[in-house]
């Protein structure tokens, strides 16, 4: 019996899982059969690899969906949302409760496909109508001048509610009016949700919240995308971060972190930058938490900063701050600690979906200064660490936490596994294991090509 | 009331993982053994006192000599001459008597006076808190059953009056290289007196204070020397690292630094060769520390005596590119 994929919607969690069902289409040669809530069910035009089937009640009844589609064939239930003793019953039938870090990865999962979510593969819309999609761009065309940049805004999805739009709205008024186009996505009728693509290629930016039109962002991969994330009732309710993903942030978190995300917009063409970098041969994925920085001066972080710059100006870098809240486990949740901090796994991981076969992971603390020619050493070396040199008045000394740890994306595919699973805190005990993996594995030491000044 | 110090949960976690992965994977230190580092002789400890440690090696008149430290059942140290034979085994070995007070003497190195066997020892007053030692120095005399120091001399340099703890210093024919960070202060003495003094300024070196050595020896027109740094900034049981780095001098006053290693030629490791047996039974073990006092030139390099966590003596074989300079 051929697979029935049961997911009545809603519409950001269809299009979350159209990868999914393009896979199963790309492995059986057949179309993919879902079946779907007949409100949502629009969405499969835009696609040739699904046969959708139709449910006519409501997408909450999953129950009685799911019934009917075992007398059809192989029902698989993807459906995460509706009640929980249904949900259990329906989907959660191999697994206690979720394994994953997300409710999008938790799709992947449930389907087989864990490892298709590190490919980051777009949803991809095969049929889109370009009549429909000049009729909806005509309206913009006029005012799209060719100076201008574009930014579009989608925060009023109605299941994750972003309780920050107006905020949102006069920042961006006010830091871009004069020299930027903003578009509420709200205000435009479109007549499939799929239509809208023909704005993300000419935006700049989108700006979503936990929505369908974040999820469709990612059918635009050239698209930066600043995320507004859902955190209720757990962080796993939140749509995870993606390679596209210059901003990551929880809803809870925007008040304070409202400027630093003006700031990226601006920004987002500097060095280090992941849109502006040449993807043509081995690149350098600096990746750093700032679940640590609350512990770390201002000046000493802006210190490492400038130092980063020199560096990323050779054009190789692509900077990947792991920003607070952004996977669905931390200390807070696991230990229930004031302060929450980051599984190194979960950073890596992270790493490698914005890094490609033999570019090479770079993890470093928040406050990491690099020594001049640091580019040169690492692609000399790619397998390396280095232990933190204080810097003081006299020079640099040694001190034996390790501050850079070098590495391909290939090396970790291969050697994750030996890992186990530590918390990246404020301790030595991840690093000592850390460094011991990669020394094991021959890696070079780099002697004082990284430093920090004292305390 | 006490308060009870929490450990973070998370912390607590990543030790608990840290260690079963580490000993899983039969990782035991953080630096590889010292004689793991860099080639070493098979020099046979147990032709010595029991965990004796801080060896000088010196070639003179033909003969092999290692002094070294060792514990006689109490705190204080004792000093003894060993000879070694052309296989390096301990021919003989002679307790190194001198009449000059009590205390631990400590730390002795042998060097060459014109044609004259002269050491220099730390005298302590070691087991007293706090502490305080001077630097002794003298030529050495060989009797039958033992090796002498008949005219010891304090020499009048610094605060080498029992007042503080003076330690640390090279010696370098008649003169001394009394202090190398945070500037080098070489003394040359006319008996126990200073004749002359030279100061120059001294390399930062990222691996702490530099602190004694080895007395020089030529190299390609200059002085090479090792000498030890420490750093206090280790995480675990063992807060101080001790680093090993060559330093080369001009031969002539004030004697400048005209090199030094870029990194270290080895560093201190929690592990030596004492099996676990024998290290529960050395009380005074202090785990990375590698302390070198002796050097003697050979044809493909040199070879440098190091006393090894407060309770082994090797032998370090050392070449120009060991050197990082």
């Amino acid at each position: 019996m051929s697979k029935i994929y049961v997911l009545l919607g809603k519409m950001g969690d269809l299009i979350a899982c159209l990868p999914v069902f393009h896979m199963e289409h790309q492995k059986t040669g057949e179309k993919t059969r879902v079946m779907v809530s007949r409100q949502y069910a629009s969405v499969f035009d835009g696609v040739s690899y699904v046969e959708p089937l139709i449910h006519e009640g409501p997408a909450f009844e999953l129950e009685q969906a799911f019934a009917r589609a075992r007398t059809m064939g192989d029902a698989v239930s993807l459906q995460i949302a509706g009640e929980p003793a249904v949900v259990k019953k329906t989907t959660f039938i191999a697994q206690e409760k979720p394994v994953t870090g997300s409710f999008v990865k938790e799709f992947y999962h449930l389907a087989g496909m864990d490892g298709l979510w590190e490919t980051q593969p777009k949803p991809l819309f095969d049929r889109r109508d370009s009549k429909r999609e000049t009729e909806l761009y005509a309206p913009f065309k006029p005012d799209y001048r060719s100076q201008w940049k574009t930014i579009l805004v989608a925060v009023d999805g109605k299941n994750a509610p972003f309780p920050y739009k107006p905020l949102l709205m006069e920042l961006l008024r006010l830091r871009f009016k004069s020299r930027w186009r903003v578009i509420d996505l709200s205000e435009v009728k479109a007549d499939r949700i799929y239509d809208l693509l023909v704005l993300y290629e000419k935006a700049d930016f989108l700006i979503a919240s936990d929505s369908a039109p974040l999820h469709l962002g990612y059918a635009v991969p050239t698209l930066p995308v600043l995320a507004l994330v859902n955190e209720k009732p757990l962080l796993w309710n939140g749509s995870p971060w993606r390679s596209q993903h210059v901003f990551h942030c929880r809803y809870s978190s925007f008040p304070t972190r409202a400027v630093e995300m003006m700031d990226t917009i601006s920004n987002a063409t500097d060095a280090g930058m992941p849109f502006g970098v040449r993807r043509d041969g081995v690149n350098l994925v600096h990746v750093w938490s700032q679940y640590e920085e609350r512990e770390i001066s201002s000046h000493r972080r802006w210190e490492a900063r400038e130092s980063w710059r020199r560096e990323y100006a050779s054009g190789l870098w692509i900077s990947t701050p792991i920003e607070v809240g952004v996977f669905g486990r931390d200390t807070r949740i696991r230990f229930r600690e004031a302060k929450p901090f980051p599984f190194l796994k979960d950073v890596l991981r992270l790493a490698c979906l914005r890094a490609r076969g033999s570019d090479i992971i770079v993890l470093t603390r928040c406050d990491t200064c690099f020594s001049e020619g640091l580019t040169r050493s690492l692609l000399e070396s790619p397998l390396a660490w280095s232990h933190r040199a204080i810097f003081t008045g006299e020079g640099l000394t040694h001190h034996p936490a390790v501050d850079l740890f070098a590495f391909t994306r290939e090396f970790w595919q291969a050697h994750e596994k030996e890992l186990p699973d530590l918390v990246m805190g404020l301790d030595f005990a991840w690093h000592r294991v850390l460094v011991e993996w990669l020394k094991r594995a021959g890696a070079k030491e780099l002697n004082m090509e990284v430093w920090r000044k004292a305390a | 009331m006490t308060a009870i110090p929490t450990v973070l949960a998370s912390y607590a976690h990543n030790e608990a993982l840290a260690e079963k992965w580490l000993k899983v994977n039969g990782i035991e230190s953080t630096a590889a053994r010292v004689t793991e580092q860099l080639p070493c002789l098979p020099f046979n400890r147990h032709g010595i006192e029991r965990f004796a440690y801080n060896g000088s090696l010196i070639a003179w008149r033909e003969r092999m000599l290692l002094s070294y430290r060792f514990h006689a059942g109490s705190p204080a140290t004792r000093l003894a001459i060993a000879e070694l034979d052309d296989k390096w085994n301990v021919r003989h070995k002679k307790p190194l008597v001198i009449d000059a007070g009590g205390g631990s003497y400590e730390d002795c190195t042998l060097f060459c006076r014109g044609s004259e066997l002269w050491a220099s020892w730390v005298q302590s007053t070691w087991p007293k808190s706090p502490p305080q030692s001077v630097v002794r120095c003298g030529e050495v005399v060989e009797t039958k059953e033992t090796w002498t120091v008949p005219k010891a001399i304090t020499p009048l340099v610094g605060k080498n009056d029992w007042s503080a703890m003076e330690k640390n210093w090279i010696p370098m024919g008649d003169s001394f290289i009394y202090q190398q960070t945070p500037k080098q202060v070489v003394h040359q003495l006319e008996g126990n007196e200073i004749k002359a003094s030279w100061e120059c300024p001294f390399p930062h070196w990222p691996w702490g204070v530099v602190k004694g050595g080895t007395s020089p020896v030529p190299f390609k027109g200059n002085l090479l020397s090792f000498a030890h740094s420490t750093l206090d900034n280790e995480p675990g049981q063992w807060r101080r690292r001790y680093y090993m780095l060559a330093v080369v001098r001009e031969p002539v006053p004030p004697f400048k630094v005209v090199g030094m290693s870029k990194r270290p030629v080895c560093r201190g490791s929690e592990l030596g060769s004492l099996t676990q047996t024998e290290r529960a039974g050395c009380s005074h073990f202090k785990g990375l520390v590698v302390f070198p006092l002796g050097c003697v030139a050979m044809a493909d390099g040199w070879l440098v005596s190091v006393g090894v966590n407060d309770s082994e003596v090797a032998i370090l074989k050392v070449t120009e590119e060991d050197l990082k300079l």
